[in-house]
């Protein structure tokens, strides 16, 4: 492991709107490691995974990131009129490259999902498993070195559980974070770190507020 | 980069757009060439041309908004940390598409299916008042194409002739340039570019010589461009519409802006930029006030109305814009892009 950890979150609070929705949290997660968050419905799982990933502005607290994020949200959006090749090839420009480079990782990412298949079809055209393999390999995509995974079971067949348990394996360089809800079968993919309680639940006794995510 | 253009080249000619493009073209020479349907003019081409890239533009603000809804955005700012390649590939694809349909404009003219605009010129009457040291005060309306030239018809009923033969006499502009007027012709005074740039000038006949003209019948000639002439008027639009682009990537972008109210504030803004003026009396009314304001802004712009020359007065118009004026109008588009590059903070929740 080297020193710097991945991703640092320090004193974070989570707001949506005017309500706040969790923190102060804390976490460290260091290259190669693997976290498992909990939370129930409304509890800012997706709001604290938009934060880490850059897509939300932070009020309170820090986030600090080495390296690049790749993040599978929990609601995928996609060009439909695309097919899945053509659109992480574009996704991978984005990030810059050669020719040579973009097929190799867009080649990778749709072998790592079994999206082969489907390379040529229209993301329209494919059913929800397959879009949220899709999702999964355009966060692989250009091997980030941080990975955050929103509820990545979703939608998922076993044999995509065990394409992403398989991509989460082949990882050994990246930091992976995955949120999910109580007993929907992520504790294999990761180790839990700890919970994210909705604060309107812990509002009476404010003492019991969200208990820090660390590891 | 190029995958990324080529992606959005694709999304914006889709399978139907450059067939479409190409009809619409052939219409345009078709309604503007036949001397039974159109006006037989250059002027009216280039006006039905001009639509292709607002289409374009108003194409462009509906696409960047669904690609907003695709999620692109999310993505960009996930693997782009500079935030400049997508808005650079999506500027770089509509200047494509905008190239490639003037381009393919020029064409149409030396078809021989359609018949040729013939070489003609324009005339139009211009204001001439009297100073009170005899000078005339010759107004042009605007500023006019350098080739222009003015023709004034002179009453020499009471000016001094021997037997009934008049001499010529000399007549000057401020600036030393002299020519001689002859009684039973027209004078005839090209103007000189300080002349048609402002659209005022002074010419003065000898002092005292009584020779007054006639001012109903003084006319400002302005030869209309051919369709040798039609490249460079072309691509007088290309200049006009590029920096359209980058306002519109920039109201998208850095205003964050929906992508089809971009596209309405970038034609309003163009239009405006497009606007020629006139000297008109607006009066003191609330209307005149939305006049003024309009007017203002309009003041605030490159006077680049020149670059998009459409219509049936279009040789009023062409090769007006200063390179001056064009370099501030494209720096403008340049800025504009700019600004859409710049990496924002994200929205909040």
């Amino acid at each position: 492991m080297s020193a710097l950890p991945v991703l640092q979150v320090d004193a974070l609070v989570l707001h949506r709107g005017d309500r706040r929705l969790a923190g102060p949290l804390d976490l460290q997660l260091h290259a190669g490691s693997r976290g498992l968050l909990r939370g129930g419905n409304g509890s800012g799982k997706t709001t604290f995974m938009h934060s880490l990933a850059g897509l939300l502005p932070i009020e309170e607290g820090s986030i600090s990131v080495q390296g690049r994020v790749g993040y599978a949200m929990q609601e995928p959006r996609f060009p439909e009129d695309q097919c899945c090749a053509t659109y992480l090839r574009q996704l991978h420009a984005l990030l810059g490259g050669n020719r040579k480079q973009r097929e190799e990782a867009v080649s990778v990412a749709l072998e790592r999902f079994q999206l082969q298949p489907y390379a040529k079809s229209r993301i329209g055209n494919l059913s929800r498993g397959w879009r949220q393999r899709l999702n999964l390999a355009r966060a692989w995509l250009g091997e980030p070195q941080l990975l955050l995974l929103d509820e990545p079971q979703t939608a998922l067949d076993p044999d995509g559980m065990r394409a992403l348990a398989g991509a989460i394996d082949s990882s050994p360089e990246s930091a992976v974070l995955i949120v999910a809800p109580e007993g929907v079968g992520c504790d294999t993919l990761a180790p839990e770190i700890g919970v994210l309680q909705d604060t309107r639940s812990t509002d009476s006794n404010p003492e019991e507020q969200a208990p820090e995510a660390s590891c | 980069m190029l995958s990324l253009l080529f992606g959005f080249l694709r999304a914006l000619i889709g399978k139907w757009w450059l067939p479409a493009f190409a009809l619409a073209l052939f219409a345009a020479a078709r309604l503007s060439f036949d001397p039974s349907l159109g006006s037989h003019t250059l002027g009216t081409y280039l006006a039905y041309v001009s639509i292709l890239p607002t289409i374009l533009l108003f194409r462009f603000g509906w696409l960047l908004q669904k690609r907003a809804e695709q999620g692109w955005p999310e993505e960009e700012r996930l693997r782009d940390p500079s935030g400049r390649r997508a808005p650079l590939a999506e500027f770089l694809a509509c200047t494509i598409v905008t190239g490639g349909i003037l381009i393919v404009a020029c064409l149409p003219p030396w078809l021989p299916m359609f018949p040729q605009p013939e070489a003609s010129t324009g005339l139009y009457p211009v204001r001439v008042t009297e100073s009170a040291e005899g000078d005339w005060l010759i107004d042009l309306g605007s500023k006019v194409p350098a080739s222009s030239i003015l023709h004034l018809t002179l009453d020499w009923s009471e000016v001094a002739s021997t037997n009934g033969d008049f001499q010529p006499l000399p007549i000057q502009s401020p600036d030393g340039r002299t020519i001689d007027a002859e009684a039973g012709k027209l004078l005839t005074w090209t103007l000189a570019p300080r002349e048609a740039y402002y659209g005022k000038m002074i010419l003065q006949p000898p002092a005292g010589a009584q020779l007054n003209v006639r001012r109903s019948l003084v006319r400002l000639e302005i030869p209309r461009p051919g369709r040798g002439d039609l490249p460079r008027l072309l691509f007088g639009q290309f200049l006009f519409f590029l920096p359209l682009f980058g306002v519109l990537l920039a109201w998208f972008r850095f205003a964050r802006v929906r992508g089809s109210l971009s596209a309405l504030a970038t034609f309003s803004f163009g239009s405006l930029a497009a606007l020629s003026l006139q000297p008109i009396d607006l009066g003191t009314g609330p209307a005149a006030w939305i006049a003024k304001i309009i007017l203002l802004l309009k003041l605030a712009l490159p006077p680049v109305e020149g670059l998009l020359a459409t219509g049936q007065r279009f040789e009023r118009v062409a090769d007006t814009a200063a390179p001056l004026a064009t370099t501030a109008w494209v720096l403008l588009g340049a800025l504009c892009l700019g600004l859409a590059c710049r990496r924002r903070p994200p929205r909040k929740g």
